[in-house]
């Protein structure tokens, strides 16, 4: 009984698909586009009797980072792209659902969630069982590096072979997708995140000075790169010396941050590499012609594309919404439920 | 059978949970055989799941990984490569083997001048091979699959091992098949065992796969010859006892590859199958002509042949007997050296 009311009140409900990043959560609403872009932050409360409260999530939790008594405390909820605290995804994906899909108890949405290539059968169960708590009416979920490449309009379906590197902020995820497939995945714990600590550790070591994430990351968007450009980028680094302890103004320049990444970028292009190594020769070969994809916030990092280039001799393209791909992808899906059911992993 | 050496090889490319109880099924089933594993570029998980296999085996089976995937053939050449049984039997992944199917296999290899035998298939999977005929246990053939496929190892030791240049299939095989007939070798399908062979999918765009048939196909025509397909008339007066020697010459082509259709009236067709002509080779098919107006009509049949199989050579089976509709049939002693 319980279902045709489902199946009913779903006529009336708009189906999302939820990109649940390690840094970012975004939200597609079907018929809309991309709606919410909030931090996966959850500002959590501990109550004298060991349980905890969600305040906030999203920007507000961010917000509160910093400001807030000992008792208040923000979590990030994903961690190297994998679901660490499942309770407060949970509460994530009730927030994101209720503030996106507006009708209340009766009407309940068809959702899909993006979840990493190499999750187990019990987190993707628990995914399911959480954004079913959360008030889905059907959740199908999808590799990301697949949602990617639909994002990113790469013709999955076909028996070709069809490269994406997904750099996100927790993981990179490297695949080959194939006939509606992932024939390869290979995914490394580097990402964005790893690459803000490798500046921060960088300049602390250099200059004894102490800098924030946020002053990191500004300055891996800003003069931050994998290959050396024609020009030498410089920027104003506000930190705090770790010796006198007071703030301190420095430069740093693109070659210094080069080095600074340097690991990080070459874990990335090793897993690129061995994924093609693994890859059969039939598909390598049309990924030789096709050329390798980026996506993610990863891949706006100045001239990654051409260090891999380089190492691969295969062309490299960069998707054109890089950051939104993955969330794009999997919205792309909510209107071909034949794909979508092809594409979905089980559960 | 337990007189003979036996390597089962298995070429892996990840799908643990297919790989394992393919895996599984040939310890089952083949206590006797040793297994040679050709891990070839797989993922971790594949990697841990066959180290669990090894641990157990021990002497019984090699496992051969490497980091890169090679592709199929080269893949199955360094299995080959590290075998010296009397026989090595290729097993892909999607194949389950059933009790009792390498005896089948290896009394099938015990046929006159056996050097490749393939069993049959079924299943979603299943290979295009054509089976024997009704109440046959085998027929010749030149049509194999990689899915399934008995080696003698004698054989191999004169002919070496599969061709990588060639596209890894149909032309790769086909030229094995030749070499193996080339060195007085002959290649069956067995009407048992009948392994069931799940989805396998092919990968590559159209075009490339395409291209590799047509350069494959190049490759053979360059080597072997362009292979025709013919098809021959011997009129409706021969009996099928006079047309031993021309069956002969027959089979001996199809065994280089070439295909023939012999065009029998209803008398003829019925001795020749009682002769048993319509189960020696896959390649040598007897197609019955109507009943009335026959003649007449194998314009049409003529045509009909020749849209299935693209260029159809007619040919006289009978030197005073001339092949309707076509002038200038050749006839066939002509044609083949016999």
């Amino acid at each position: 009984m319980l279902r045709i009311f489902d199946y009913l009140f779903g006529m009336f409900s708009n189906d999302l698909a939820i990109d649940l990043g390690t840094a970012n959560t975004l939200v597609y609403l079907k018929g809309k586009g991309i709606v919410v872009r909030e931090p996966s932050v959850v500002a959590v409360q501990k109550m004298p009797n060991g349980q905890q409260k969600v305040l906030k999530v999203g920007v507000e939790a961010k917000q509160m980072l910093g400001r807030t008594p000992g008792s208040i405390t923000a979590i990030r909820p994903m961690k190297d792209g994998v679901i660490a605290d499942f309770d407060i995804t949970e509460e994530m994906l009730r927030y994101f659902i209720h503030k996106v899909h507006n009708r209340k108890t009766l009407v309940r949405p068809r959702i899909v969630i993006c979840v990493p290539s190499g999750i187990t059968q019990v987190e993707k169960r628990a995914v399911k069982e959480s954004a079913e708590s959360a008030g889905a009416r059907e959740v199908y979920l999808i590799e990301e590096p697949m949602a990617a490449a639909i994002g990113a309009g790469l013709p999955i379906t076909e028996a070709s072979g069809n490269m994406i590197v997904d750099i996100g902020g927790g993981t990179t995820e490297v695949a080959v997708i194939s006939l509606a497939g992932i024939v390869y995945a290979q995914s490394t714990r580097m990402g964005g995140d790893k690459m803000d600590e490798a500046i921060v550790q960088y300049i602390r070591k250099k200059y004894n000075l102490q800098i924030g994430e946020r002053m990191a990351e500004s300055i891996k968007i800003d003069i931050g790169e994998a290959y050396p450009g024609p020009d030498l980028l410089v920027k104003q680094v506000k930190g705090r010396d770790l010796v006198s302890g007071i703030p301190k103004t420095i430069e740093v320049n693109s070659d210094e941050i080069r080095e600074a990444l340097k690991e990080a970028v070459n874990a990335i292009v090793d897993t690129v590499r061995i994924c093609l190594e693994k890859t059969p020769p039939e598909l390598a070969a049309d990924i030789v012609d096709r050329g390798i994809f980026l996506a993610g916030g990863g891949a706006g990092l100045r001239n990654l594309d051409m260090l891999l280039r380089e190492v691969t001799k295969v062309p490299v393209l960069i998707a054109e919404n890089p950051l939104d791909c993955v969330a794009l992808g999997s919205g792309m899906v909510l209107d071909e439920l034949d794909l979508l059911k092809r594409v979905a992993v089980s559960s | 059978m337990h007189n003979h050496t036996v390597d089962i090889l298995i070429p892996v490319w990840n799908n643990p949970f297919e790989t394992r109880a393919c895996i599984a099924a040939i310890l089952e089933h083949s206590p006797y055989a040793r297994l040679i594993v050709v891990a070839n570029g797989s993922s971790r998980e594949t990697e841990l799941m066959l180290e669990e296999f090894s641990e157990s085996l021990g002497e019984r089976a090699l496992f051969l990984l490497s980091d890169r995937n090679f592709g199929l053939v080269p893949a199955i050449n360094s299995g080959l490569a590290r075998s010296d049984s009397d026989y090595v039997v290729i097993v892909r992944p999607n194949v389950m083997v059933c009790q009792g199917w390498l005896d089948s296999l290896l009394k099938a290899a015990e046929l006159p001048c056996a050097g490749l035998v393939t069993p049959m298939f079924y299943g979603e999977g299943m290979p295009q091979i054509v089976k024997p005929v009704k109440g046959c246990t085998h027929i010749e053939t030149s049509s194999l699959s990689f899915s399934t496929l008995l080696i003698k190892g004698e054989m191999r030791m004169l002919i070496g091992n599969f061709d990588e240049s060639l596209d890894g299939g149909e032309y790769c095989l086909l030229d094995y098949v030749l070499r193996a007939g080339k060195n007085g070798y002959r290649t069956y399908c067995s009407a048992q065992p009948i392994l069931l062979c799940s989805k396998n999918n092919i990968f590559g765009s159209m075009e490339r796969l395409q291209s590799l048939r047509e350069s494959g196909k190049l490759a053979i025509d360059g080597r072997w010859g362009i292979v025709r397909h013919y098809s021959v008339y011997c009129g409706s007066e021969a009996r099928a006892s006079k047309l031993h020697e021309l069956f002969e010459t027959v089979l001996q082509q199809c065994r280089r590859g070439e295909k023939f259709t012999m065009l029998l009236h209803w008398r003829q067709y019925r001795e020749c199958v009682k002769q048993g002509w319509d189960g020696v080779h896959t390649d040598l098919v007897l197609k019955r002509l109507p009943l009335f107006r026959a003649e007449r009509n194998m314009a049409n049949i003529h045509a009909g042949l020749s849209a299935s199989h693209n260029v159809v050579v007619a040919v006289r089976g009978v030197q005073s007997v001339p092949y309707p509709g076509v002038t200038d049939a050749p006839y066939w002693k002509d044609l083949f050296n016999s």
